[in-house]
């Protein structure tokens, strides 16, 4: 054999490694650090968990049916939602690096939402896009305040921001909420601040055609209206706005004629935009969306994504963020998840991500685009037990991993639940009722028998035999049952409490010794309430039962020397079984000579009682 | 990301292993000094307590391994010294040092089958009961039983397999009962070129006996460790092996049901899914984690790395802990020898939220 001069060894639990060093005999030991154990985390967690269920409940009452997009898109909302609180706590405390990363992760999860949950694959994506950006880039809930307070009379610093504002909107295609705010942009006759770039009235005119403009862009609702109707309407407004730049009705105000460029989706008003550094890559593709393509489908954007990022000069160094949203928008959901995985380690959006994939089934209809979604069982198996087996890892917050190996198939579930559960050590009472509860549920007998008898031992060690007693009864452990209730009557005064002892009663016994201690309980309990007959009946269906241990023989004696001098009659046979329990199974000799003559004549007593009596009934029959 | 730091074991020569019990609450180290000592966590404080401190063996002692936590506090342990020994806590005053303990370790048993040096011990997975496993440099691998759990001073030598070269490492299969039978994979440390140096053996219920039924030819260096990955419903085990890189082989049983229904497959087809250098050096030790979804190493070059297959069964590292403590980067590196497309290469690469100018910092925690 080699011998080693030196063996790294090693061992891991959850997220504890220890390590031997090389020719030292220090051990180094790295406590890895949970993600649970971050700050706001822990909801975090419980609350994605209730969402998770949820899901898996919505999945159950539709199946074999997928569960409907709509339900689909609330349960993504309703985890962006959680992302989102997190996000705000995050940022209460000051933590705006972590605050961005999750703010980022809510806006790939978005986008990632609009392919592959609740757009359809056939209609116009724009309506989602839209909102998608309103989300991100809106800008609304911090300029809006400003200008408040500073109504009724804007400073020209708060109009350039109305402005910035106006223009985002209509980026984004909200013209109505854009149109909403020129009143702020109109001076009001006699202001200082006024421009001198017309009248204040002309100024209103223009005002006026615009926001006739702004307020008439058709909206697509892909619930309810239909898509030929959109397309024909938004044919009309777009000739009508490209009529009122060429009849120069906005001339001699650049914003307003900026705002029209964009708005018949021109290269000048594009640039300009551009130019202007007043957006983001991604606004810049949904205005494109807006105002030239509105009735793509999801499946075109790509190509027009690609040349906005080229356009933006982002094409060889895409971020991360981006690649996966191409990833998405190509329907690789495998990627798009490698991707996220690569930046936050963490199964979290993976597990629960595909879930919502998996729970919606694929689309019905789908005509251009060929979705593969074969990898999508496999991928949530493996998310959900990657995942799972992290949360169930750590000690304080394990039972929440229950309910995502609960989603998985047999034999999965079982053999997943059942591995973890063993690792978990019960430090209270109610832990381990909890860890028997799920064994029970999930049929893991050996496991909860395990459990039961692990929890046996510890109480034993501590001295609480009744306690031990019950729960080895739990794990149908026969020879623990046994060994335990050996110690009770032996070692201490075979004290019973009631409740216990109903237990025994009810509880199937699966140790004869067992049912030997609720008999010798109840004989106990006759003589204590001085029913010395009945007592006596019991004991001796005990000794017919051949259930009494040797070394209990002396207790058992003891109590019968007791009944010497209560005037006691036996029964029927009972004597006989007596003098043959005392004579051949104790023996005399193993008894004291005092008692064994109080029992001698309890016994003889009652033999010529018996032969007395028999002779009486002889004599009257005949 | 994590927290280091040194505990002082006080041990007067080389550790050569180190064991969590299946809590992790408590873990047990071994050394060329001959002793054991356990050690509680305390959970407060984050550091461990020496709880009990003994002369175990009259030679080094190279392994200690935790029974099922159902059979009480029961540790065993294999020594130079040609013995292995069950140990278990007991209930009534010791002393560690200058302290007085309210439990000591008693010696249950001594095995002394092994002709020569005793290298590995094991404890069998919980459904066959109180069995343990040894393998020997004398080329025996034995299998002892306590077929009464409340008396662990009984242990009878069941079975005497001959693998009839020096064995260096023994691992159950712990997979679900009744599915498959007993299994068991030795690793051989001799350096006779072109031998396999992985057996696998199978318990036959009929005959009552081991049978090797497979041999790994593709593992020909001497290998350190073993272990299984806990079976999920896998058609197929996983075996992690330390040798002088790191492999992953998958054992498909090709089933043959035999009268007792029981299958029992006289056969196993073999494959290395994954083939792991980046240690750069010898892999000493390997361990899996509760369910299977991570790999451990640990390796000369003084890392522990941490793997993980994504659900195509492509290996990647996902961290790697340096032995000394001091720090854990993570290099995605390409691992299986199978992989078919290239692993991400973005992990320094900063997630930044909409053109903001601040560098975010790469927040890759561990799970």
């Amino acid at each position: 054999m080699v011998l080693k001069s030196h063996n790294f060894a090693f061992d891991f639990s959850g997220s504890q490694v220890v390590v031997t060093k090389p020719n030292s005999s220090e051990l180094g030991q790295l406590a890895l650090k949970h993600f649970a154990d971050e700050p706001y985390m822990r909801n975090f967690i419980v609350s994605s968990a209730e969402v998770f269920v949820l899901a898996q409940k919505q999945f159950k009452s539709c199946y074999p049916d997928p569960v409907p997009q709509t339900t689909i898109t609330a349960l993504s909302q309703m985890y962006r939602g959680i992302i989102l609180e997190l996000v705000q706590n995050l940022k209460d405390v000051g933590d705006l690096e972590t605050a961005a990363l999750y703010s980022n992760l809510d806006f790939v999860w978005n986008f990632c939402e609009i392919i592959f949950l609740s757009s359809n694959p056939d209609l116009p994506v724009l309506p989602y896009l839209i909102d998608w950006v309103r989300i991100n880039f809106d800008q609304s809930s911090k300029i809006l305040p400003e200008v408040q307070q500073e109504l009724p009379d804007l400073g020209q610093q708060c109009i350039d921001k109305v402005w910035k504002l106006i223009y985002t909107h209509v980026f984004h295609g909200r013209t109505r909420e854009a149109a909403k705010l020129l009143p702020f942009v109109n001076p009001r006759p006699g202001n200082s601040h006024s421009n001198g770039v017309g009248t204040s009235a002309s100024l209103k005119n223009k005002i006026e055609f615009m926001t006739e403009l702004l307020e008439k862009k058709p909206r697509y609702n892909p619930r309810t209206g239909s898509f030929t109707d959109f397309e024909s309407s938004w044919a009309s407004w777009r000739e009508e706005c490209v009529n009122r730049l060429e009849q120069r009705v906005f001339y001699g105000n650049e914003q307003l004629t900026f705002i029209c460029n964009v708005l018949c989706g021109n290269d000048e008003g594009f640039s300009e935009a551009r130019t202007k550094n007043l957006l983001t890559w991604y606004e810049y593709l949904v205005m494109l969306i807006n105002y030239r393509f509105p009735i793509i489908r999801p499946s075109a954007l790509k190509g027009y994504a690609r040349k906005v990022v080229s356009d933006f000069g982002l094409g060889d160094s895409l971020e991360p963020r981006d690649i996966i949203l191409f990833h998405a928008m190509e329907y690789d959901i495998v990627n798009v998840l490698k991707e996220i995985q690569a930046v936050w380690n963490n199964p979290w959006y993976s597990t629960h991500f595909v879930d919502l994939i998996y729970a919606g089934g694929k689309f019905s209809e789908v005509t251009d685009v060929r979705i593969d979604y074969s990898s999508v069982p496999p991928l949530r198996t493996h998310f959900i037990i990657d995942y799972g087996t992290t949360i169930m890892e750590h000690k304080p917050i394990w039972q929440i991993g229950v309910p995502y190996f609960e989603a998985l198939e047999e034999p999965l579930r079982k053999h997943l639940i059942g591995k973890c559960i063993e690792r978990i050590n019960p430090k209270t009472e109610m832990e381990a009722q909890k860890l028997v509860q799920i064994a029970g549920q999930f049929n893991l007998s050996s496991e909860l028998s395990g459990i039961c008898r692990k929890v046996a031992v510890d109480k034993l060690k501590c001295g609480q035999m009744q306690n031990a007693l019950l729960w080895a009864i739990k794990a149908g452990d026969s020879s623990l049952t046994t060994h335990i209730v050996d110690q009770i009557l032996f070692e201490g005064d075979c004290k019973i409490e009631a409740s216990l002892l109903e237990s025994l009663r009810n509880a199937i016994p699966c140790s004869d010794r067992l049912v030997f201690l609720s008999g010798f309980c109840d004989f106990r309990k006759l003589m204590d309430k001085k029913d010395y007959a009945n007592a006596v009946g019991k004991l001796c269906q005990l000794i017919k039962e051949d259930m009494i241990p040797k070394r209990i023989n002396h207790k058992i004696i003891q109590h019968l020397v007791t009944l010497h001098d209560k005037n006691v009659k036996f029964r029927a046979n009972e004597t006989t079984i007596l003098m043959e329990f005392v004579h051949l199974r104790v023996g005399i000799n193993k008894i004291e000579p005092a008692d064994f003559t109080r029992l001698n004549m309890l016994l003889v007593c009652n033999r010529a009682n018996e032969i007395l009596t028999m002779f009486n009934n002889k004599t009257f029959k005949q | 990301m994590f927290v280091a730091r040194g505990v002082k074991t006080d041990h007067k020569d080389l550790i050569h292993d180190v064991a969590f019990d299946y809590y992790g609450t408590r873990m047990a180290t071994c050394s060329s000094d001959q002793t054991v000592r356990v050690w509680e966590l305390d959970a407060q404080a984050g550091n461990w307590n020496c709880m009990a401190n003994w002369k175990a063996h009259s030679g080094s002692v190279w392994k200690v391994t935790w029974a099922n936590p159902e059979y009480g506090q029961v540790i065993a342990t294999c020594s130079f010294d040609r013995t292995a020994a069950v140990w278990e806590e007991v209930v009534g005053e010791g002393s560690i040092g200058d302290r007085v303990s309210a439990t000591h370790w008693v010696k249950r048993t001594t095995l002394v089958d092994s002709r020569t040096s005793v290298t590995d011990v094991k404890f069998a997975p919980r459904y066959l009961g109180l069995v343990l496993a040894t393998c020997s440099a004398d080329g025996f691998v034995r299998i002892y039983e306590a077929p009464d759990v409340m008396n662990l001073t009984q242990w009878s030598l069941q079975y005497e397999i001959p693998v009839k070269l020096s064995c260096s490492c023994i691992a159950w299969n712990p997979t679900y009962p009744r599915h498959f039978a007993p299994m068991i994979a030795v690793g051989i440390d001799e350096s006779t070129p072109e031998v396999p140096k992985v057996m696998i053996y199978e318990f036959n219920e009929n005959l009552r006996r081991w049978n090797r039924i497979e041999s790994l030819k593709d593992i020909t260096d001497p290998v350190n460790d073993l272990s299984f990955a806990p079976n999920l419903g896998r058609s197929h085990h996983l075996l992690g092996v330390a040798t002088k890189d790191l492999k992953v082989v998958s054992l498909e049983p090709t089933m043959v049901e035999d009268d007792n229904q029981v299958p029992s497959s006289n056969k196993v087809t073999t494959r290395t899914i994954a083939q792991c250098s980046d240690h750069n050096s010898t892999v000493w030790r390997v361990a899996w984690n509760v369910t299977g979804t991570i790999l451990a190493s640990s390796g000369d070059d003084g890392c522990v790395r941490l793997w993980k297959g994504n659900y195509m069964g492509n290996w990647r590292c996902v961290s790697i802990l340096r032995g000394d403590g001091t720090q854990a980067t993570v290099e995605p590196t390409s691992a299986a020898a199978s992989a078919t497309s290239p692993v991400g290469s973005f992990g320094n690469s900063r997630f930044m939220k909409l053109g903001a100018a601040a560098a975010l910092k790469q927040d890759v925690v561990w799970h």
